[in-house]
């Protein structure tokens, strides 16, 4: 049974998927939780994810994506991850990552700093290596960095995948299909192609269990318009069962910049195409997760979430019979848990388990008795 | 829809039952993340009810629509005597499994619990009930409320029960006559069964049989009051009963023209209605529901409310009328649900038996006897003959399976009576009144039935019948006895193998072997109790008893015996009671294997353990030749000696390369005791001696003067004289005078 989990972690990304064969593939990691801070909700992400490696006896993720290089999807990761590039980062409890997901902005952005110039050296030391490593990229976008490193673009090509294409190694059989929406180029004209938001992955998942098909899409932050790209080229190609929802990780935290240009009065009035996605391709009893702080009453802060957004969201869970669920209003707004989704052969459902009595006192060490 | 309570809002402080408050502080404490409070209210009666949100944990993919949320409310009664009842609130809830039936079809009151209210008491508590709440809904969305390996719920709710044959249900038969138990006033349990008694109500009803489409389960339908809810019921089922009813009038006018019977339609009608049913849409048949709907008036009464006919002076006569004028909500009907009654592989599957029904004949059907069989009964197992030559009387009734009905009556023919009594049906027992040793007229019939069972199970505590079975009866089913101890504290169950190399005789004497060897069985022939006297004759006496012990000792022993079966090997154990911790022990003794040789027409049987024992003492003694008393018992009437032990050298022995002078020191006494020890069956029997190595196991003059000897006494008794001689390479030798 594959599992979906997303993180409390505020207006911070955070996915971490379980699938069937036992593989983990970690989604952007922010840990921005303050330990002092008694009035922080968030969760403690690197203590939560190093407990569960150890429930399972292991000291790394099988995969661990960056969908894009944002502060709040890579934050505290300096301290988190194992990096293979420098002794500095490395041991001392640190995660390992056995592959590194990363878009092509992540090889070929210059004047990054901090973190994200981190994970950028080492997605280059891997892409260098030529192992541990995969691109989300049209491969002829990498092909002047590739040169500029005396690699060839045929050496690397197996660790590059463009958009419209499956990531090799999962499929079917495996349970789960992952197909890449985004980064992608938009044709101009006949001779020019537009790099259509080549920091960004979307990706759109397909999990198998018995006769039953479970879909995901992933979309990080992109906003409306490259979203309605997505869209288009989708159909285009003929790949509308690509765009199918039973599940949806909505855009950038609940921002109205995915949905529309304006954020409207009470309910964001949405692109026509990005309408047409969730009114047409969400199935019925969709569940709509925000991953972001619990939805404001009022308009004084301008970063997301939206309440205009999310009441559009929450229009369209009601119209599938469907659940809309924000990560930092799950279970409880004073006391936010991770919400986990499982897929199994009647498709996902919300756990809904009330924590705590016996099973918790006898899976913990007791406290010292004096 | 509308509500069926009749409520005022109140606020949660003002709360007053003690479990709709502690509901309340829960759900507003919060500490359930998936339950919300809503509203409180007051009911007639005192009663309080309280509104709460639950979210649900639901597939997208659901068996019934549960919702992620459901707005749910919980009834409590002022004084906690009833289960909290629990309504999902929510207008368009569907109708799902183990959901309670009401006269009101919203809201849709859930069935929580398969216990009793006073045992849910002891765990109830605000969380418990509310995730007990939440799983049930979040099961019945996934279908899984509903175990694979439960039965299905019944098609049709709030029915009577009544018990019919299997062979009853769905049958074709024109009548059914059911015996009601009178439970209160105006309140049978009806059963298709043997009468009992004068005083039960007996009503012949005139049957009509018909048969439903599939339904799946899970939907139950209320109880239909008349024939025109009834009529639309069955109509579901594709079944028209109204047409299907007139048919059969029809035919039963005719019928009773022709037998000019006119008391046959004044009988009442029972309609079988048959249905089968699916566990969901679509699937196989797994099982069938079976409904009587009976009327409460006539055939005839119900002909004429059907406006197809019309009274004319005392008979029928058919209407012809276009419009035809019908009373179908006159015809008033209740409704039963149909239990078949008790087969012996429904007995077998109540106690977790695997169905056997092997041809036993069972000799003597006294207290052990009796509750055996009557285990065996009750759980399916066998084909049974019964034979026993006594009548049941008043003390006998202190630790028999019998009742006073049956008092004076044979025991056999009254035992197989009250056999029926649990299993009507494919359970015939056949009861031979008879002495087993001096049959009269039932000889044939006894040497048919042991010529063609499978096992002969000798419950008549006889050492008579045990040998009379053993050898004396031709069947080559193998035989298997049970008795208890005169204390009533030990039961021995013996069973020979199935190729009967092992017989029950030879098996009796390596048990008393036993008994008088082991200290700790020291008391097993003593007579604890009173002799009780309960007749004029010499042999009218009885031993005290206790009846819990039969009872434990018939549960061991039909165990036993069913055990016994599943094995070929043959079987010693003795089950001991211990009084002081109230348990039983029980003790598997080894059978060795049994010899027999032919001497003079008589038949030596002896055991390899015998053997074993004799060899080992001759072993250690040489070069010395050594012997002592040989220990068993002699049966003059079959010309039978079983040798069973040997006792320790005599002390004041001589033993020689050449010769052994047993002596006696103590040796009187040591014979004694093992009689006593062995309730009088063994004793001395005459002498072993060894010979040495390369030396003939033929007698000497010695030798033979020692057998004169031995006669000389042994014949004052009408015994014969017996030595035996052992020599090297296991050779033994006996000479027998007589």
């Amino acid at each position: 049974m594959a599992q979906l989990t997303f993180f409390p972690s505020g207006d911070a990304g955070g996915t971490l998927i379980d699938l069937d064969d036992g593989k983990q593939i970690l989604f952007d990691f922010a840990d921005f939780f303050k330990p002092d801070d008694i009035n922080d909700k968030r969760i403690n992400l690197s203590e939560y994810l190093t407990e569960e490696l150890k429930n399972k006896n292991r000291g790394y993720f099988d995969y661990v994506a960056f969908t894009h290089l944002d502060d709040d999807h890579i934050h505290g990761s300096s301290t988190f991850f194992e990096f293979e590039h420098s002794s500095t980062y490395q041991g001392d409890g640190r995660i390992k990552i056995k592959e590194l997901w990363v878009p092509a902005a992540a090889i070929i952005e210059k004047g990054l700093t901090e973190e994200s110039r981190l994970i950028r050296q080492e997605a280059r030391h891997r892409l260098k290596q030529g192992s541990g490593i995969r691109v989300f990229s049209r491969p002829n976008l990498l092909e002047d960095w590739l040169r500029e490193n005396e690699l060839s673009l045929e050496d690397r090509k197996g660790l590059i995948t463009d958009a419209g294409q499956l990531i090799p190694g999962f499929n079917q059989k495996n349970g789960v299909e992952i197909f890449v929406h985004s980064p992608f180029a938009k044709r101009i004209d006949e001779n020019n192609v537009e790099e259509r938001n080549r920091d960004s992955l979307v990706l759109h998942f397909s999990f198998f269990c018995d006769s039953s098909v479970t879909r995901f899409l992933l979309t990080s932050d992109i906003t409306y318009d490259v979203l309605a790209d997505i869209i288009r080229i989708t159909k285009e190609r003929g790949r509308e069962e690509r765009l199918t929802l039973d599940i949806l990780d909505v855009p950038h935290h609940c921002s109205y910049t995915a949905l529309s240009k304006e954020k409207g009065d009470s309910v964001t009035e949405t692109d026509p195409d990005v309408n047409w996605l969730y009114r047409e391709k969400g199935e019925e009893k969709i569940i709509i997760v925000s991953s972001s702080r619990p939805i404001p009453t009022n308009d004084d802060d301008p970063q997301p979430p939206h309440r205009q957004a999310a009441s559009y969201y929450k229009d369209v869970a009601k119209q599938k019979n469907g659940e809309f669920v924000v990560t930092m209003e799950h279970q409880k707004i004073s006391k936010p848990e991770p919400l986990v989704i499982e897929i199994s052969s009647s498709k996902a459902k919300i756990r809904k388990q009330v924590a705590g009595g016996i099973v918790s006192i006898i899976s913990s060490p007791a406290p010292r008795a004096g | 829809m509308k509500e069926p309570f009749q409520k005022t809002e109140i606020q949660p402080e003002n709360a007053k039952v003690a479990k709709a408050i502690s509901l309340i502080e829960y759900l507003l404490s919060s500490s359930n993340p998936f339950a919300r409070f809503l509203k409180c209210y007051q009911l007639p009666d005192k009663m309080e009810a309280v509104d709460f949100e639950l979210d649900i944990e639901v597939n997208q993919l659901r068996v019934f629509d549960i919702q992620p949320k459901e707005h749910m409310r919980v009834v409590f009664d002022s004084i906690d005597v009833h289960q909290p009842e629990v309504f999902a609130m929510r207008q368009n809830f569907p109708r799902v499994p183990h959901t309670n039936l009401r006269i009101f079809k919203y809201p849709i009151s859930l069935c929580l619990y398969d216990q009793d209210y006073s045992e849910i008491k002891l765990f109830w508590s605000p969380p418990v009930f509310i995730e007990r709440i939440r799983w049930w809904l979040a099961k019945t969305a996934s279908g899984e409320l509903h175990g694979q390996d439960q039965p299905l719920e019944p098609l049709i709710g709030n029915s009577s029960l009544c018990a019919l044959p299997a062979s009853l249900l769905g049958a074709e038969s024109e009548e059914i006559t059911l015996i009601g138990n009178k439970i209160r006033e105006n309140n049978y349990f009806y059963a298709a069964r043997p009468p009992i008694s004068d005083d039960e109500e007996r009503i012949t009803f005139l049957h009509l049989s018909v048969q439903g489409k599939p339904q799946t389960h899970g939907v139950i339908a209320h109880s239909p009051l008349n024939l025109k809810e009834l009529a639309e019921l069955l109509i579901v089922c594709e079944i028209d009963i109204v047409q299907q009813l007139e048919q059969k009038i029809e035919r039963w006018i005719d019928s009773e023209k022709r037998n000019k019977n006119a008391e046959f339609l004044n009988r009442k009608l029972a309609i079988q209605v048959i249905l089968p049913k699916m566990r969901k849409d679509g699937a196989q048949v797994e099982n069938i529901d079976y409904f009587f709907f009976v009327t409460l008036i006539s055939v005839k009464e119900i002909a004429c409310k059907l406006g197809r006919w019309q009274m004319l002076g005392a008979e029928l006569a058919t209407i012809v009328d276009e419009n035809i004028d019908r009373d179908l909500e006159g015809v008033q009907i209740a409704t039963f649900s149909l239990l078949p009654l008790l087969t012996p592989k429904g007995a077998a599957h109540q106690s977790g038996d695997n169905f056997q029904s092997p041809k036993l004949v069972l000799i003597g059907s006294g207290a052990l006897g009796s509750q055996l069989f009557m285990n065996c009964v009750k759980s399916g197992f066998g084909e049974w003959t019964i034979i026993d030559k006594d009548q049941l009387f008043p003390h006998n009734l202190a630790r028999h399976a019998l009742d006073i009905r049956y008092l004076g009556l044979y025991k056999a023919s009254a035992l197989a009576a009250q056999a029926k009594h649990v299993l009507w049906e494919d359970f015939e027992p056949t009861a031979i009144n008879a002495d087993i040793h001096n049959p009269k007229g039932e000889d044939k019939e006894i040497k048919d039935r042991l010529g063609a069972c499978d096992v002969v199970v000798d419950c008549s505590a006889s050492q008579s019948v045990l040998k009379h079975l053993a050898v004396n009866t031709s069947s080559s089913a193998r035989r298997i006895s049970c008795f208890l101890n005169p204390s009533g504290e030990h039961l021995v169950f013996l069973a020979e193998d199935h190729t009967r190399k092992n017989r029950l005789d030879s098996l009796e004497m390596q048990y008393l072997r036993v008994v008088t060897n082991d200290p700790y069985l020291n008391q097993h022939f003593k007579v604890s109790g009173d002799r009780i006297r309960y007749g004029n004759g010499c042999s009218d006496v009885n031993f005290q008893i206790s009846t819990e012990l039969v009872s434990i000792f018939s549960g061991l022993a039909s165990k036993a015996l069913k055990q016994q079966l599943m094995r070929d090997s043959a079987t010693i154990n003795l089950f001991m009671y211990n009084d002081t911790n109230l348990s039983v022990e029980s003790r598997n003794i080894p059978v060795a294997e049994t010899i027999i040789q032919n001497i003079n027409g008589w038949e030596i049987i002896l055991d390899q353990h015998f053997l074993d024992k004799v060899f080992k003492s001759r072993f250690q003694q040489l070069p010395n030749e050594t012997g002592g008393v040989l220990i068993g018992a002699i049966d003059l009437q079959r010309k039978q000696i079983f040798i069973v032990d040997t006792l320790e050298t005599p002390s004041d022995s001589k033993q020689y390369p050449t010769c052994f002078i047993r002596g006696s020191n103590g040796l009187k006494d040591e014979v004694m005791q093992v009689k006593k020890l062995s309730g009088g069956t063994l004793s001395y029997i005459g002498e072993w001696h060894s010979h040495p190595n390369n030396v003939d196991v033929t007698p000497s003059a010695d030798d033979q003067k020692v057998l004169d000897w031995i006669y000389e006494s042994m014949h004052t008794e009408g015994l014969p004289g017996l030595i035996m001689i052992a020599g090297d390479n296991e050779k033994i030798h006996f000479k027998l005078k007589e």
